[in-house]
């Protein structure tokens, strides 16, 4: 009679212990994943930047011919690229600098691009405007030391903001401005420098062409910019298909596609889904 | 009922110590891991200049990212140093600094640099000067006897192995 009690106490026990041995496993490997995953990226960086250093080096190229089968030419479509290349980022210097009243248009600019990344995810209603002017006052103070500066090592002086900046500045994992998934870095959008840089329309990232224009047409003029024949839409063609804005919005974009190189490289692992994104060393 | 309470209480006692050498071991292999990653991370992206030995340990200028403290966002000094027992790594930002072990108790730290010689040839180094404007191809990291690590960076030219 008493026997059964006591046998399901010790069954309790040992399925107790089983239960937390199996959670520990399962963290060790979550970890261990983790780990491996991270070192196969690291590896996959490694190569890449190797490859792209090793194009650099000077001397003939050695072509192994092989031989090759006619095939029908296939439609070229353009990968989308991993990172916005700095060269298309949004410079807020002369907003910084001179104030909003100078350069209307560019704040009204800045503040749709954090509106259309953030509005639902990180920023109330109407709080672009808060975080874009606490921004513009800290980066002033700082511009009389500097002429270039950091996004990241700016202190708004505002705890709160502080943190949805810094949750903005890193983005999310995966961010998908047209079709509202997650949210992209700051970091890539935006920047403050002394070199008066338009918005390279060549190396932008559909995040960028959603957040500067209409997200619904992002794609279509992503991939029209990077048609076959290298097609330019232009000024006139970007006038054309999209609603009538200031003459001072259209300066602050660059038509025809700087030469600069994207400096940072992402590499991944699949099958952990870990990425490493790093700046290439000058 | 006597016998099967000292099976059972054996069990558990053989499963007890097990899991304790095991989670030593796991503990281990995690602080392994965590320094391999954590200075992988450091070298490559670590800047230009600023990348030297001395006798406090080992500098490093680097692109520490986006952190939640802006101090230590950005560009950051690094120093790799032992701090009485524990190897350590300090971000020194300007006004403060910020201290990681890496490694607790570790008996000593050995650096070698893969890198070009004064007469051009790739050989292990053991110090990286001040002078030097250039990066080694491939650190190695030794504590005590036991524990190695090798760190693999961006190379700036090819090594040629005869």
């Amino acid at each position: 009679m008493n026997v059964l009690p006591f046998v399901i106490a010790i069954l309790m026990v040992l399925s107790y212990s089983a239960a937390s041995l199996l959670q520990k496993h399962r963290a060790s490997a979550h970890a261990q994943k983790a780990y491996l995953g991270l070192q196969r990226a690291e590896r996959s960086f490694l190569q890449l930047a190797e490859q792209r250093k090793f194009k650099e080096l000077p001397g003939d190229l050695v072509k192994i011919e092989r031989e090759t089968h006619p095939q029908p030419p296939k439609p070229r479509i353009a990968a989308l690229p991993a990172t916005n290349s700095a060269c298309a980022r949004l410079n807020l210097f002369p907003l910084a600098l001179e104030g909003r009243e100078r350069h209307p248009v560019l704040y009204e600019v800045a503040a749709k691009l954090l509106r259309t990344y953030y509005q639902n995810t990180l920023l109330r209603q109407g709080e672009e405007y808060k975080l874009l002017d606490v921004l513009l006052s800290a980066a002033k103070k700082r511009l009389e030391k500097q002429s270039t500066i950091p996004l990241e090592t700016i202190e708004l002086g505002d705890a709160r903001l502080q943190r949805l900046y810094y949750l903005a500045l890193k983005g999310t994992k995966r961010a998908d401005v047209v079709s509202s998934k997650g949210y992209p870095p700051l970091l890539e959008a935006i920047k403050i420098t002394n070199i008066n840089t338009h918005v390279c329309l060549h190396h932008a990232h559909p995040n960028m062409l959603a957040g500067l224009f209409e997200p619904q047409i992002a794609l279509e003029l992503f991939r029209e910019l990077h048609a076959e024949h290298g097609a330019s839409i232009g000024l006139e063609g970007f006038q054309r298909r999209l609603a009538p804005r200031p003459p001072e919005f259209w300066k602050l974009l660059d038509y025809v596609g700087c030469k600069d190189e994207p400096m940072t490289l992402v590499a991944n692992d699949e099958e952990s889904g870990i990425a490493v994104q790093r700046e290439l060393r000058k | 009922m006597s016998v099967l309470l000292v099976v059972l209480f054996q069990f558990l006692v053989a499963h007890a110590r097990v899991e304790q050498t095991s989670e030593c071991k796991a503990a281990l292999q995690l602080q392994r891991e965590r320094l391999q990653s954590r200075l992988e991370t450091l070298f490559i992206n670590s800047l230009r200049d600023g990348f030297y030995t001395d006798e406090q340990g080992l500098h490093a200028r680097f692109n520490a990212g986006v952190d939640p403290d802006p101090a230590f966002s950005g560009e950051q000094k690094a120093l790799l140093n032992m701090r009485g027992k524990d190897f350590c790594f300090t971000q020194e930002a300007s006004a403060k600094s910020r201290t990681e072990i890496l490694w607790k108790n570790a008996p000593n730290v050995q650096w070698f640099f893969f890198g070009k010689n004064e007469k051009g040839a790739f050989e292990w180094l053991s110090i990286w000067p001040k002078t030097r404007s250039d990066h080694p191809s491939m650190i190695r990291l030794t504590l005590g006897d036991e524990e190695r690590f090798a760190f693999i960076l961006p190379s700036q030219e090819p090594v040629v192995l005869r």
